[in-house]
């Protein structure tokens, strides 16, 4: 019979380096959790310090650039796969809205609230209908105006439910797919989805290298 | 302003984060009386029944934190009864596996079919999974009508009844599969595979019987004529090519896990061959993804040569399904 294992205290091949999660420097004299994620706390500062209600309209801002790269990078990748593949992957809109909702939620220091929501659906829903755009810009010739390419746009941003008037049955299953995408986006951003709690008190790393097994 | 605090240390009496197992201050594990009961449930079973055993290591696994020896001694546990339970203790070899196929002879394979046959029935006894998959049967029935539909709707059910049955072998308890149209289906995990290599062999479990499910359309369409079973066929090669993908949770993505560096590296200019021979777009998806993967630093020392077999023969396999002739979905 094998001998028991010693479930007392945690025993560590190497020096447990708990790090910070977000700046991944050691953690001091005290830590907090971040819906699971172990920060420091000049990062949990400067976290509460982008959620205050002075940094409002910055906060936003920076929301809406976080948002709008992981959309763009998101919809060029989408649009590439229909390309190569000739198919329009479901999962897709999944991906783009986890996407989008997590970098809106990044963007607003974890904030979350019903702008932030609103902001990341509307910027999941462009990114999934831009896939439209190449497809329409192919269809009128090669080479396309500044002025046709935006009034692509603003169709493709209709082109789900012009697919359901035309489709029917394909069109409802099209907006069930973009549904989920958006719920995706929307789940990322609710307010208090992502609490700061602590601090927690915690020795110094010289401290813990004592307890390190053999 | 401190949050409410949701665990204290039983040694050291400070407050912890809830995400911790082990205090940071003492070391003190948190779950410490879980543990000790799971390990003495676990050693009172392992003499007789090796299966409560292997399922009680399964439930300690997640209390232990990463980097220490007592999770180094559970997985190696776990790993041990594993190999008890599957009732060989000999490493994976294709000479091997031709052997045995060779000597149950083709009534033996066919009754080998015949009893996964039964074991797919045991999916449509849960009503979560039956109802869902008429939902989806009815939605796909108004878009491509019902011939595909019941052919698209039974070879995603056979694609994740692969994923049951690997789970049921290694003990760890799952949902049934449940249908999402437009999706497919998916199968929840109840408890995470102890190791990269129990991830692979569930992750790529199901396009292993997907494709056995697309050759017998693609049989069925060359004895038959029939083009609905060719349509079928393709669409099933192409939706388990897609789920080769090595990203995120996706099946190719769990079976990368188990594989090292220089496997990846090898699986990719396998795909890289593929593509040249095929001119696929979801091989040339499948090959930058993959690349990125044999990039990262996520790559474990050991390899894994069965898994990079079955996912290189698995790649192959189902790209050159991909390309069976259909004119349209013949309604």
């Amino acid at each position: 019979m094998s001998e028991p294992i010693n479930f007392d205290r945690a025993e560590y091949v190497e020096v447990s380096s708990l790090n910070c999660k977000l700046c991944r420097q050691p953690l001091e004299n005290k830590y907090y959790d971040l819906g699971g994620a172990t920060i420091c706390a000049p990062c949990r500062d400067k976290i509460e310090q982008g959620r205050s209600a002075d940094a409002g309209s910055q906060r936003f801002l920076r929301a809406v650039g976080f948002g709008l790269a992981a959309a763009a990078v998101g919809a060029v990748i989408y649009a590439l796969i229909v390309k190569l593949t000739g198919f329009e992957f479901g999962l897709m809109a999944v991906v783009l809205g986890y996407a989008v909702g997590k970098s809106v939620s990044v963007g607003s220091y974890h904030r979350g609230g019903r702008r932030y929501q609103a902001l990341a659906m509307a910027l999941t829903y462009i990114a999934i209908c831009v896939e439209y755009v190449p497809q329409m810009l192919s269809s009128v010739g090669k080479t396309h105006s500044a002025f046709l390419i935006a009034v692509a746009f603003v169709i493709s941003l209709a082109a789900p439910f012009l697919i359901l008037v035309e489709h029917g049955g394909s069109g409802i299953l099209g907006l069930f797919i973009i549904g989920i995408g958006l719920y995706e986006a929307w789940k990322l951003n609710k307010r208090g989805a992502r609490e700061i709690a602590g601090p927690f008190p915690i020795s110094p790393p010289q401290e813990r290298s004592s307890l390190i097994a053999g | 302003m401190q949050a409410e605090i949701a665990v204290t240390c039983p040694s050291c009496g400070i407050g912890v984060a809830p995400s911790m197992l082990s205090c940071p201050s003492c070391h003190k594990l948190i779950y410490a009386e879980a543990l000790n009961q799971l390990a003495a449930e676990a050693e009172a079973a392992v003499a007789n029944d090796p299966r409560t055993a292997l399922a009680a290591w399964r439930k300690a696994l997640p209390l232990v934190p990463g980097g220490t020896t007592q999770y180094t001694a559970v997985s190696e546990k776990i790993r041990t009864l594993q190999a008890e339970v599957d009732g060989t203790k000999e490493p994976f070899s294709l000479k091997g596996l031709l052997k045995k196929i060779g000597g149950i002879g083709p009534i033996g394979i066919v009754l080998l079919i015949l009893s996964k046959a039964k074991f797919l029935f045991l999916g449509l006894t849960k009503a979560g999974t039956f109802f869902s998959m008429i939902v989806a049967f009815g939605v796909y029935l108004t878009i491509y009508g019902w011939k595909f539909a019941a052919g698209l709707i039974i070879t995603i059910y056979i694609h994740e009844m692969g994923h049951v049955a690997a789970l049921l072998r290694f003990g760890i308890p799952a949902s049934a599969p449940m249908f999402i149209p437009g999706f497919g289906a998916y199968v929840r995990l109840h408890q995470y595979p102890a190791n990269p290599g129990e991830d692979a062999r569930v992750g790529l479990a199901g396009p292993l019987w997907g494709l056995g499910a697309t050759l017998a359309c693609a049989a069925i369409w060359y004895l038959t004529g029939s083009h609905i079973w060719a349509a079928i066929a393709q669409v099933s090669a192409f939706i388990n090519l897609f789920n080769l993908m090595p990203f995120w949770q996706l099946d190719g993505g769990r079976g990368f896990r188990a594989l090292s560096k220089m496997q990846r590296w090898i699986a990719c200019a396998a795909l890289g061959g593929l593509y040249a021979i095929t001119s696929s777009g979801l091989v040339i998806i499948l090959l930058i993804l993959g690349v990125i993967r044999a990039i990262s630093k996520d790559a474990p020392e050991e390899p894994d040569t069965p898994m990079l077999a079955l996912y290189i023969f698995l790649a192959t396999a189902l790209c050159f399904l991909t390309l069976i002739p259909v004119a349209g979905i013949p309604r």
